[in-house]
């Protein structure tokens, strides 16, 4: 009798933590965006698209991806939307190349052409300011953030543990080279996560901060004034992020709907209105001058060769840590 | 007569449970604490761990603040029980919600209420912004340091309480007799009397503050603390190092099994035991000392449920991306979880209670065959059962992933969370179970046996319904810590199977305070309903060991 | 109802022998009883017929049926406990219904049967009541009860009275063997006081360090007792040494017993030529010292009495400085002696003597 109970347990349990795959007309979407965001794209997927369903799987970007490859061998997700290029890059055996009507209209450096992803927003690397404790005049360039007058009041994410960090670690390195990178290193603290840094800027820990537009937008937008940002006048990085077809996914062509979907001109702009994170479409200038943010034409931005940034990660790590002593 | 069947097969069959999901994981830990990069025996994780100066500050701010955690939990758990036994205070009865209140408000609520109101966007610094003062930096030691002491305090009164009350009233009037003052007899013949029991307490509360992962990781920005360490070293985005996980790791297991290991050798030996006797009477107090009394132990008693409220108010108060208006309200926050986030409520309730029952059916038959069936397997089944005291959940969380990721047997995500709560709760689970057990005589199974009725179904006829009260104790116990889990649950879960802790702490890390009390304030409903009612509809009486 | 026989039972744990190979034949409807201090195996044996413990070896049968190896549940005894093991949770009629129900009666007769039974002990009408709601002495009786109902083949009893207080336990002991006698029941009673034995059994077994030393019916088993032992465990003894001297013609044998001559009759011989004189209390005479003693008389003095009203208790040193025990009924003869008075006892020729090995 007992053993029937635990025989009906244990199958029970081998029924949970499955997701089936998608049925026909379905797209099994696997995103790391908010609900908001998520909810505006089921919005425009109901509006413009009916007949597609699209069941939500949400999640940490770096979770969602490690699924999608532990299900590699029966592929559940359709899509995957978003994780910056250089992570992407290291998951790219799960993908298949799209190349959508839409990738006309975005920005060139979005289009990523010769990967199997595309890219649907990009940040750009700004220097927080909480003008409350900060002493004195906000460093405009880079340069003036390394001097040592800033030792222990600027927080960056750990480099080893944040893609994004890791961005503006390359930046640095490509603009000042490796004397860049030990002056960074002998003024900078630590946090341990991305989100670590914006929100100790915000409660005033620390006056300045390496991170991205969107997130101390959030905050300027919000009403709290005392936060502000500063685009460094001797050049910024842009960290593009992309959405990916998830390779022999079970809906592709529904999948490609949504995909265009998220291309659009219209998701595109509630998105940004939403979220603060810049479109990868070129044609949304006047959304973003509404926000208050500067156009991209008019900040100073530093190509970076993702490609060779991914090569250099061990060895820069390497200068890094040891800069670090 | 077959001998083994059924009780020693069950036992074997537990002891086979056992061994897989938590001695394997555990050691395997361990091992791979030993095995470098290339595969080989290296102790590389562990030179690494000593040179590299960021793991050493982290393992000595870690234990710092478990030392000044202990001392302050002591201090204030001491100071609250002798009141509470003592005094006859006007709100004593509160005192005793106290330990409910531990119970219902998860600790990662807890971090976030108080940041809540003591943070940068925090009501009273907005307040002493507003009238130009400064307020001090929560975040770091302070909040740590707070925090932790408001949760934890509650295991030392709870210790000393139970000393006091049990401490027989003659040997106060022996010593006042031989010459001293009522409060310094108190002092000199009651404190010593008591300090077995505190310490042993005081000793829980340093391992829980060495492994604790919600609060550590909620306020401790600036200062590098070894779980938070460990948790990072194993999620962090680009994939984890290994070695240096279990390396972590292992240091993390070492050293609540040192603490543990000095307990059982010092402090078990000076239990004193206090033959029954009269418990002091309470003296009503008046004047000065009555106001300064009583409001210190009511502020102690306010700030302990405090973050429940707080947790109330920021759920109804309106927020712009991270910046909240304390002041207005809205139903915005509860109206997002009814369009898009049941799934995670849903989550919660199906692993918990998967957790819950498993766990309390696997505590009732391991409790009973410890106790009235004990045969060659029970020694080691007893040792099993340790284990998972000696480590926190991150630590449990990673070697489970570890072990069951890959390898010769692989489980997915939502059962090895329903398995992590599980394991996590067992030994408490069983030692609630078997209370009653121990008043069960062998005879009335005897008799039930004799009578006709074989030695299994006896078991369920006679023995489950007088195990009843320490099953609801460990069913209601086991449920509020299960729904309340994050240390490993955040480790192992897949997308999509996201629990109420997971969530809030995805919302605390976004810095989306007022979307993450509404998740709380659920959580804390989930955790309430069944308390309430097994407390008051069902008398369960919760905190009898 | 059935025939109860143990074949050279024998229990070891480890190297500790508890049970030295006992065999037995226990007849249907005998009231029998295990005897002994804690430690001679009486329980252990009683829980080798119940079914908890398996022998080490030898064999239990009911009837022609060889249960050694059968689960208790299935050997259809009943058992009473020390401390009656009532199912707190369920009432009076619940806990003597329970192994009818188990042997899946119907409902109707559950009615008829418990309330019978519920008044063969005295407790009709108390069908709702809760254990925790009785007296010691009520939940005996449902102990009682609840084993006699299902009418099993032998009725197992651990010292159930040694919980009671005193004057319950005598009542008890006539409420379990008139119900014993009513139902014809084989039971197997264990104890370790002997007023109980001698009071309730058909037969004793006087049980010593694993072995059964003497076995018989209480009045044989007291008057009697083939060793010191036995003597003295059941009922009480005087022991004094004895020197053979020669066998009498009458089937009484003399012995030198402190240097006077004492006529009683052996039981069993001695190898190695040592005896001891069991005389019991009451069949030893006390009187003032007018004159010197004769044969079968010591002299000593009175070190201190206690009067119980219908009997008087005397403790005496005698000259030779061993204790001697002795019991008077009424008051006549002995109402003038008191503490001091030097005395002379008589050893009267219902003395026994057993070899002194067996002490």
């Amino acid at each position: 009798m007992r053993y029937l109970g635990y025989a009906s347990t244990l199958t029970l349990l081998t029924v949970i933590g499955g997701v089936t795959n998608a049925a026909a007309g379905e797209v099994n979407l696997y995103t790391s965006n908010s609900e908001d965001a998520v909810a505006l794209v089921l919005d425009a997927v109901a509006e413009q698209a009916p007949e597609i369903k699209i069941n939500v799987i949400g999640g940490g970007s770096g979770s969602l991806l490690r699924r999608i490859e532990a299900e590699k061998s029966a592929p559940v997700a359709d899509l995957f939307w978003s994780s910056g290029f250089s992570t992407l890059a290291g998951f790219s055996n799960l993908f298949t190349a799209y190349h959508s009507p839409e990738v006309d209209s975005l920005l060139p450096a979005l289009q990523a052409e010769s990967a199997p992803w595309t890219g649907t927003n990009t940040h750009v690397t700004v220097i927080m300011v909480n003008s409350d404790v900060l002493d004195g005049e906000a460093p405009q360039t880079w340069e003036a953030l390394m001097d040592k007058r800033w030792a222990g009041q600027v927080t960056m994410a750990d480099p080893a543990n944040s893609s994004s960090s890791y961005a503006q670690l390359y930046g640095i390195y490509q603009l000042y080279g490796e004397e860049g990178v030990r002056n960074l290193a002998d003024i900078v603290e630590l946090q341990g996560s991305t989100s670590g840094v914006y929100k100790a800027v915000a409660q005033g820990e620390y006056p300045l901060g390496m991170t991205m537009e969107y997130a101390a937008q959030r905050y300027i937008d919000g009403g709290q004034d005392d936060i502000s940002m500063i685009y460094p006048t001797d050049g910024t990085f842009l960290s593009p992020e992309g959405m990916a077809l998830i390779k022999n996914g079970s809906n592709p062509e529904e999948a490609k709907q949504v995909y265009d979907l998220l291309l659009s001109h219209d998701l595109q702009k509630q998105l940004f209105d939403l979220t603060f994170r810049r479109p990868s479409r070129a044609d949304l200038d006047d959304t973003i001058a509404n926000s208050g943010l500067p156009l991209m034409k008019d900040i100073n931005i530093i190509e970076v060769d993702e490609a060779e940034a991914g090569e250099q990660r061990d060895y820069l790590l390497e200068l890094w840590a040891d800069a670090r002593g | 007569m077959n001998r083994f069947f059924p009780w020693g097969f069950l036992s074997a069959l537990a002891l086979i449970f056992l061994a897989i999901f938590v001695a394997y994981p555990i050691f395997g830990v361990l091992f791979r604490s030993f095995i470098g990069d290339n595969g080989t025996f290296s102790i590389d994780g562990f030179e690494t761990f000593l040179t590299r100066g960021k793991y050493l500050e982290a393992l000595m701010n870690t234990v710092i603040l478990s030392l000044i955690v202990t001392l302050t939990c002591t201090i204030l758990g001491v100071f609250l029980a002798f009141v509470v036994a003592r005094y006859d205070i006007p709100f004593g009865n509160i005192v005793l919600l106290l330990p409910l209140s531990v119970l219902i408000i998860p600790e990662l609520i807890s971090a976030q209420s108080w940041v809540m109101v003591f943070g940068n966007n925090g009501l009273v610094t907005n307040l002493f912004k507003a009238l130009g003062l400064p307020f001090p930096q929560f975040y770091g030691w302070f909040g740590l340091i707070y925090v932790m002491t408001l949760t934890y305090y509650v295991h030392v009164f709870l210790a000393a309480l139970a000393a006091l009350r049990g401490f027989d009233h003659s040997l106060e009037e022996a010593g006042q007799s031989l010459g001293t003052a009522p409060l310094t007899t108190y002092i000199r013949v009651v404190f010593p009397t008591i300090l077995p029991a505190v310490l042993a307490s005081g000793l829980i509360v340093f391992t829980l503050v060495i492994g604790n992962f919600a609060i550590s990781i909620a306020l401790a920005q600036r200062v590098p603390l070894l779980s938070v360490m460990t948790y990072r070293s194993f999620i962090s985005e680009l994939g984890g190092n290994p070695t240096m996980q279990s390396t972590l790791a292992t240091v993390s297991i070492l050293l609540v099994s040192g603490v543990l290991f000095l307990q059982k050798r010092y402090l078990s030996k000076r239990n004193y035991q206090m033959v029954a006797g009269r418990t002091t009477p309470r003296i009503k107090l008046r004047g000065w000392k009555a106001i300064l009394i009583s409001g210190g132990a009511g502020l102690i008693i306010v700030l302990s449920l405090m973050p429940a409220l707080v947790v109330l108010m920021g759920s109804f108060t309106v927020s712009r991306g991270p910046v909240m208006y304390w002041g207005q309200f809205t139903l915005e926050h509860y109206m997002r979880i009814w369009d898009f986030n049941l799934a995670v409520i849903g989550n919660s309730l199906k692993f918990a209670s998967l957790a819950t029952g498993l766990g309390v059916c696997f505590a009732t038959l391991v409790s009973y065959l410890l106790v009235k069936k004990r045969s060659v397997f029970s020694p080691v089944l007893d040792y099993l059962l340790l284990l998972p005291l000696t480590i926190s959940g991150t630590v449990l969380g990673i070697a489970l992933a570890q072990s069951f990721n890959s390898g010769p047997i692989v489980l997915t995500g939502g059962l090895l969370m329903v398995l992590a709560m599980m394991v996590r709760r067992l030994p408490f689970g069983v030692r609630n179970a078997s209370s009653n057990l121990h008043n069960i005589s062998n005879s009335i199974e005897e008799a039930s046996v004799s009578l006709g009725v074989p030695p299994v179904r006896t078991f369920f006829n006679v023995v489950l319904p007088l195990m009843a009260p320490g099953i609801a104790a460990a069913a209601i116990l086991t449920w509020v810590t299960t729904v309340a889990e994050l240390s490993a649950s955040v480790v192992i879960y897949q997308a999509g199977q996201e629990t109420l802790p997971i969530q809030i702490f995805r919302l605390i890390s976004s810095d989306l305070m007022a979307r993450a009390s509404a998740f709380g304030v659920i959580n804390m409903i989930i955790i309430l309903v069944p308390v309430f009612f097994g407390i008051k509809v069902m008398k369960v009486r919760l905190f009898s060991s | 109802m059935a025939e109860l026989i143990l074949q050279d039972i024998r229990k070891s744990y480890g190297d500790a022998e508890v049970l030295k190979g006992v065999s037995r034949r226990i007849a249907d409807g005998t009231f029998f009883t295990l005897l002994g201090p804690s430690g001679c195996g009486k329980t252990t044996l009683l829980r080798i017929i119940a079914g908890f413990v398996s022998p080490t070896q030898g064999a239990v049968h009911f009837n022609k049926d060889d249960i050694t190896r059968v689960s208790t549940h299935q050997r259809g005894v009943g058992m009473v406990f020390q401390d009656y093991a009532l199912f707190p949770d369920k009432n009076v009629f619940d806990n003597v219904a329970y192994g009818l129900r188990a042997r899946k009666l119907s409902s109707k007769e559950l009615q008829r049967k418990v309330p019978e039974y519920l008044e063969k002990v005295g407790l009709d009408g108390l069908g709702s009541r809760l254990p925790a709601e009785m007296s010691g002495g009520q939940r005996q009786r449902v102990a009682l009860a609840r084993a006699l109902v299902i009418e099993p083949r032998v009725l197992l009893m651990d010292e159930p009275l040694s919980n009671l207080d005193a004057s319950l336990r005598v009542q008890m002991r006539d409420v379990i063997r008139s119900l014993q006698l009513e139902t014809r029941t084989t039971t197997i009673f264990v104890t370790h006081d002997q007023e109980e034995a001698l009071a309730m059994s058909d037969e004793i077994a006087v049980m010593k360090n694993g072995c059964i030393d003497q076995c018989g019916a209480p009045a044989d088993v007291y008057r009697n007792p083939k060793t010191a032992y036995v003597s003295r465990f059941v009922g009480s003894a005087n022991l004094l040494e004895a020197e053979f001297q020669e066998h009498g013609l009458d089937g009484m044998d003399r012995y030198l017993v402190q240097g006077t001559l004492v006529s009683g009759r052996t039981m069993g011989i001695a190898e190695n030529g040592r005896y001891l004189m069991v005389a019991r209390p009451e069949n030893i005479t006390i009187r003032k010292k007018y004159s010197e003693p004769g044969n079968g008389e010591l002299e000593g003095r009175i070190a201190s009495l206690q009067f119980q009203g219908y009997r008087t208790s005397f403790h005496v040193v005698l000259n030779s400085g061993e204790d001697l025990h002795v019991e008077t009924v009424g008051e006549a003869a002995t109402s003038a002696l008191g503490r001091g008075d030097n005395v002379i006892v008589s050893i009267g020729e219902k003395c026994l003597f057993v070899p002194e090995a067996s002490a």
